[in-house]
């Protein structure tokens, strides 16, 4: 089989979704050389016009591909599609791997479906996800019930990067100054309002005070201002930060004795040394894209237990690591969920570093390596080469979202008193759901 | 907060419920203050500069203010102006009558307060904290906002000065945004021979969006504003540091010294009670003393600024004279502050 690669030009805004596309690639490329497959890697320009789109098709169609399979989340493949579906002649399949601004493409891929119907070609396309709980959004939207019309496969991380090491461990502990007897607790992400950053600094807080004093906090990564944008929730530049200051104010015995310590950006590699140094990650977000989290799947390939909420994507990875993750409840709120604080405060007690992380690296590195992937993304290659789980376009449900989007962009999800709507509860029921209770 | 005097800032509340209520009230402009045309005009023609930004010191442009009581509900305000609507301001508000709250303005404009206003006034200054562990980058982002009169000299010796024993030099540059046909009258020319200019340096030119795949381990910036005509406090430059990228332009201090209110875990602003250094002194003088600010001859042309529709559909608010000396006093700012071994 002949495969395209698609992805942007240059590298996207949001640092995990750079790690993302450059490890599918990765993967893709090592399928590639572990099959008789080939493959070449295409760019497009960040705005991808038609014109672009045109000069593209051109390639696609001359080359002779046979599957396109496109790796960025930006942007949106509409235009390309758009261009091909005026070829009268047999297509390439298209395999989109979908990040978490899907629901926010939706008009996008409204105009997808629009197109495939005044074409009247067999366009044929196939959604990945990656996670479990993805899959059901993105599946409750598609006017088909046959669950197979979307995979799962996790987004691939670098395993060469992300390894426990024992030495790595000591040399960053000295470097952080973190003592043997003392338990380090990471986060490391945006620090975003959706990712209840506040909340996981209030739970450590309990957790330090009622169990174990000794304990640190480091946090890493890029403030930013996001609000709840469904909501219509904006924010000025530099909110996030008055309210960190605040929660920090309350905590001023933890940050004076370096007990919560921020970072700032990380390099890569003072990120998985940083890893290999803590003892358990934590992450209680609740943001609208969860869809996975590469923080979490890096964690657990450098053999790091996880605290996560059962929310999203992040449930995916109970079913990887069970023995290593522990996953809160959340809570919904009008304007805002949030973990449940008790059963979190519970859950970073409950969870101690493992007798042999090598153990969980091999382990996750088996379920989200590039090798990993590569395996899995051969097994999905062949089955969509045989005509199996093609999508059969979207339902009504969709259709009303994409409405919701277009006509108040600011704000599709806020109901009649600002809280969210009856419709958003509903389109997120997958997110909410229990892991154990889908695992079922 | 330890200086005490007249214009006694320590007392102030920066922190806590009571102080949080004003800065929530303030952020929420269209209840105290709402945007008339003339402000979004303003507001437009400074992008990205004037982008709205959370401050416990509560920053705004003195073209928003439309009467000094609306400022009394706030225990302390801070003006964003550059030299031109810092004159302005003073010119139409010659005393602070009604006027029972404290400005901050940059202190490199102390020399512009007239004695009326003295009592009511104090000073910032942008400041960065120290690192454990800082990194060296060696390639500079330079922001260049290219007004219609900007001085190509300064621009000149701003990036020669800053060059040395840098890898590489891209240039973010920027131009005043204009509305409706503000731009018939605008004399852009002088801003593309600048530009043209630095061409010929072998300069590259990026956009906003390049920015993103920069790091700011490798790269350093600086926002060239050397003369402050429009703006002294930019929003785009609290975005850059707030990012983590450093800027040798600003005083860096360890975290954690007093009078400072942080914006960011990498700066904040360092506050200082009004007082004109010694090198502000022959501006001062220039200003008050040959020119009679504010309420001398030359100023009393300035419009009225009813804020009616006459004043939207012309983008100056103040006379041409007004904006020359500006660019006269920023020019002798910057040659006096770097001639006093000071960072523009």
């Amino acid at each position: 089989m002949k495969l395209a690669l698609i992805k942007k030009k240059d590298s996207s805004f949001w640092r995990s979704c750079q790690s993302i596309t450059s490890n599918l690639e990765e993967s893709y490329l090592k399928l590639c050389q572990n099959s008789g497959h080939t493959c070449e890697v295409l760019t497009y320009e960040t705005h991808a016009n038609s014109l672009e789109s045109h000069d593209l098709a051109t390639l696609v169609l001359e080359k002779g591909f046979d599957q396109v399979i496109w790796l960025d989340h930006y942007p949106h493949p509409q235009n390309l599609i758009k261009v091909l579906l005026k070829h009268k002649g047999k297509l390439p399949k298209f395999i989109i791997h979908l990040f978490g601004d899907f629901i926010l493409q939706a008009p996008l891929w409204n105009n997808v479906q629009d197109e495939i119907e005044k074409s009247n070609h067999d366009f044929e396309m196939h959604f990945v996800c990656a996670s479990q709980k993805q899959k059901e959004l993105v599946h409750s939207l598609l006017n088909s019930s046959n669950s197979e019309d979307v995979s799962v496969i996790p987004f691939p991380v670098d395993e060469l990067t992300f390894f426990y090491n024992e030495e790595d461990r000591q040399k960053r502990r000295i470097e952080l100054d973190i003592k043997e007897d003392e338990t380090l607790f990471f986060y490391s992400g945006r620090l975003s309002y959706q990712k209840n950053i506040i909340d996981a600094i209030y739970t450590f807080a309990t957790y330090s005070k009622t169990f174990d004093p000794k304990a640190k906090l480091i946090l890493s990564g890029p403030m930013d201002d996001l609000g709840v944008p469904y909501l219509g929730k904006e924010a000025l530049d530099g909110t996030f930060f008055f309210h960190w200051e605040e929660c920090l104010r309350e905590h001023t015995d933890l940050v004076d004795s370096n007990r919560i310590i921020y970072l700032g950006n990380l390099t890569h590699r003072d990120l998985a040394a940083t890893y290999c140094a803590a003892d358990v990650f934590l992450s209680l977000s609740c943001h609208n894209d969860e869809d996975y989290g590469m923080s979490p799947a890096e964690a657990l390939c450098s053999g790091l237990p996880c605290l996560l909420t059962d929310w999203g994507g992040y449930g995916s990875f109970k079913a990887y690591a069970p023995d290593s993750v522990c996953l809160v409840p959340v809570l919904p709120g009008e304007q805002r969920h949030g973990p449940h604080r008790s059963l979190a405060v519970k859950g970073l007690a409950s969870l101690g570093t493992p007798q042999d992380r090598g153990a969980l690296t091999k382990l996750s590195h088996k379920k989200m390596g590039i090798e990993a992937v590569s395996k899995e993304l051969g097994v999905l290659c062949t089955s969509i080469d045989e005509n199996k789980k093609l999508f059969a376009g979207f339902n009504k449900k969709f259709f009303k979202l994409c409405s919701l989007f277009e006509n108040n962009p600011r704000a599709p999800f806020r109901g009649p008193n600002g809280q969210y709507s009856l419709f958003y509860h509903e389109l997120y029921g997958a997110y909410w759901k229990s892991s154990e209770e889908a695992t079922k | 907060m330890t200086i005490k005097n007249n214009n006694d800032w320590s007392e102030l509340d920066f922190f806590g419920d009571k102080a949080n209520e004003e800065t929530n009230l303030f952020n929420r402009k269209i209840s105290w203050n709402e945007e008339d045309p003339l402000d979004e005009k303003y507001i437009e023609f400074l992008a990205p500069h004037s982008r709205r930004y959370f401050s416990r010191l509560r920053p705004l442009f003195s073209f928003e203010i439309k009467n000094l009581r609306s400022l009394n509900g706030f225990s302390h305000i801070l003006l964003r102006d550059g030299i031109l609507f810092l004159l302005r301001f003073f010119q139409r508000f010659p005393e602070p009558t009604g006027f029972h709250s404290l400005l901050f303005i940059q202190e490199d404009l102390a020399f512009i307060v007239p004695e009326a206003w003295s009592s009511k006034v104090n000073l910032y200054k942008t400041v960065m904290y120290e690192r454990k562990n800082p990194s060296h980058p060696e390639n500079l982002v330079l922001i260049l906002n290219l007004h219609e009169l900007q001085s190509q000299e300064i621009l000149h010796k701003l990036v020669k000065d800053n060059s040395n024993g840098v890898k590489s030099l891209a240039i973010l540059p920027f131009f005043n945004q204009m509305r409706g046909e503000d731009y018939l009258d605008y004399n852009r020319a002088e801003n593309l021979n600048v530009l043209n200019e630095l061409f010929s340096n072998n300069v590259d030119l990026i956009n906003q969006t390049d920015i993103g795949s920069f790091s700011e381990s490798e790269h350093f910036f600086i926002n060239g504003n050397p003369q402050m005509i429009y703006y002294s406090d930019s929003s785009l430059t609290h975005n850059f540091l707030r990012s983590g990228w450093t800027s040798p332009v600003y005083d860096t201090i360890p975290k954690g010294t007093d009078d400072v209110v942080s914006l960011s875990p990498y700066h904040g602003m360092k506050l200082s009670n009004y007082k004109v250094p010694s090198w502000q002194e022959p501006l001062r003088k220039r200003l008050f003393e040959d020119l009679n600010f504010p309420r001398g001859e030359f100023f009393s042309n300035e419009p009225a600024l009813n804020r009616d529709v006459e004043d939207y559909f012309k983008i100056f608010y103040f006379s041409k004279d007004l904006l020359q000396l500006s660019y006269e006093l920023g020019r002798e700012l910057y040659s006096n502050k770097s001639g006093s071994g000071r960072a523009f």
